[in-house]
């Protein structure tokens, strides 16, 4: 007899062959079942009560107002400080006396011409903080300057401005247009700025299987290009603290490796700067703006090997500024953005099954922020980001 | 038997109608046995048998009298990185090639550990006397 015929008759013995089971079989079965759903479910809270808290405590330690640590920016020096900065203000900048809030809205009051040419509504908004102010800024009083008389002056020396949708100040720099409160000098400012962001998202994908949420830290780096004029009347660089999202996704596969996913995140973005207002420098000026937006991506999962998963993704987003302030010393401005952000994005992911509930995922990926006129912000600093993105994804 | 149909029963949701549901369903049995056996740390493959070709085959009509039941226990009793091997391949069907896959051996070792199941079954059926 033949290895094959022996393989053969066996083959034939065994085909169809029932052997009996245990009856306990089928209690066992429903057992492990219920035991693994409530593993499951179990598993899922703690995993997601962990990754909740981490992110949490991450975005706070890291997004505790403070900027970007000094040696990741670069070293530009201000131009515009020399270019934007009057006469007066050459006078050391810790020897100046920076007036409170209720004196500059005096000032302005007082200038007929500044009336002119400030915007409506930016003039009422003034107003409205300079009724809640009763007390000079302390931190502003206690820097002294002999150009405070100047200062309240200077106004004046505007009067002959036309009244046109861009403003000047007396030094000539551009300080205000319809829309935002201050714009810069833009011509005076080509600086690069380096910077690292840091942002946690939380974000769900909804499959075939199950929906999915995943919670991760993400980290950005990227280096920046020229700025562009949004905003203030800066007179120092600024200082770009950490982006913060939230985010849910919802991703539907279309083949067994195409998949298709939309979300909706938000976005918090912070910035400070030393600024010039009405020729008074304000230091620490602080501009938050809050963003949602939607983001559509297509994946493709390249490999699947086991537990393995590795991906691309592309896709783009728009973002819109729903918030945006502006915070001197105690007191603040508030205005809407107009406009939204577009930007597309790509990367590839690995993704790891540890249990099945649980993957493990690398998401690296480039974004590019189109110049859409935005205020201001990492983003228009340095439209093109990197980031690598890490963390836990739940199949639900 | 237990985790196979465990993890059927999560994962039919995932089964597409692409193929016979009862291949599909092999398929996972397989692989959880498999898990299972490397969980155990069970296949290792040993060399403490006689060379196959050592053994000579023994005569069909011997083969032939011999039940089911009787085929399926001795299955069951061999080591288990024989009876991985024999099963995979005899049973379901498999070949070396894909054997060697699924157990990250080389074809060549899954030949080896075939030749040594069928040897090492041959000589438990020689030594019983009741199969005679």
């Amino acid at each position: 007899m033949t290895e094959s015929q022996f393989d053969q008759i066996i083959r034939e013995k065994l085909q169809g062959f029932e052997c009996e089971v245990d009856d306990s079989l089928w209690d066992g079965i429903v057992a492990k079942m219920a035991a693994q759903r409530r593993r499951k479910v179990v598993l899922r809270y703690v995993f997601g009560a962990v990754a909740a808290a981490a992110c949490v405590a991450l975005g706070v330690f890291l997004f505790d107002g403070s900027d970007v640590p000094g040696q990741l920016q670069s070293a530009p020096t201000v131009a515009v400080a020399e270019t934007a900065v009057p006469q007066e203000l050459e006078t050391p900048v810790e020897a100046q006396e920076v007036p409170s809030i209720a004196d500059q809205i005096k000032a302005l009051r007082s200038g007929n011409a500044v009336a002119e040419v400030l915007p409506s509504e930016v003039v009422k908004a003034i107003e409205a903080v300079a009724e809640n102010v009763s007390e000079p800024v302390e931190t502003a009083a206690e820097e002294v300057a002999p150009a405070e008389t100047e200062s309240r002056q200077a106004p004046a020396q505007s009067a002959g401005q036309p009244s046109t949708n861009t403003y000047r100040t007396p030094t000539g720099g551009q300080l205000m247009d319809d829309y935002y409160l201050f714009e810069e000098e833009g011509s005076s400012k080509t600086h690069t700025h380096s910077s690292i962001s840091l942002s946690s998202n939380v974000s769900g994908i909804a499959k075939q299987d199950g929906f999915i949420y995943q919670m991760a830290p993400s980290h950005a780096a990227s280096a920046t290009g020229k700025s562009n004029g949004i905003v203030v009347e800066e007179i120092s660089e600024s200082s770009y603290s950490i982006p913060l999202s939230f985010g849910v996704q919802f991703r539907y596969p279309v083949t067994d490796k195409f998949s298709l996913g939309a979300g909706v995140n938000y976005t918090y973005l912070q910035r400070t700067f030393n600024a010039m207002m009405n020729k008074v420098k304000y230091n620490n000026v602080s501009s938050q703006m809050h963003y949602v937006g939607v983001t559509a991506s297509a994946f493709y999962n390249f490999i699947e090997a086991g537990r393995l998963t590795v991906y691309g993704r592309a896709g783009g987003a728009v973002d819109k500024g729903v918030y945006a302030r502006y915070v001197f010393g105690d007191q603040g401005l508030s205005q809407d953005v107009s406009g939204v952000q577009w930007s597309v994005n790509a990367g590839v992911g690995l993704e790891y099954r540890i249990a099945d509930p649980v993957s493990l995922y690398i998401d690296p990926s480039a974004s590019y922020y189109f110049d859409c006129a935005q205020p201001r912000s990492i983003r228009t600093e340095q439209p093109l980001m990197f980031s690598l993105e890490a963390g836990v994804r739940f199949h639900l | 038997m237990q985790d196979g149909f465990v993890t059927l029963f999560e994962k039919i949701s995932t089964y597409k109608g692409e193929g016979s549901f009862e291949g599909w369903a092999r398929k996972i049995f397989v692989n959880t046995a498999l898990m299972q056996l490397r969980r155990n740390d069970a296949l290792k493959f040993s060399d403490n048998i006689e060379d196959s070709q050592a053994m000579q085959m023994i005569q069909s009509n011997t083969l032939e009298k011999i039940g089911a039941d009787e085929i399926f226990k001795l299955v069951n009793s061999m080591p288990d990185g024989f009876r991985t091997v024999f099963n995979l391949y005899v049973i379901e069907g498999y070949s070396h090639d894909e054997i060697a896959k699924m157990l990250s051996i080389t074809e060549g070792g899954s030949r080896s550990q075939l030749s040594r199941a069928r040897a090492w079954l041959q000589s438990k059926i020689k030594t019983n006397d009741k199969y005679d």
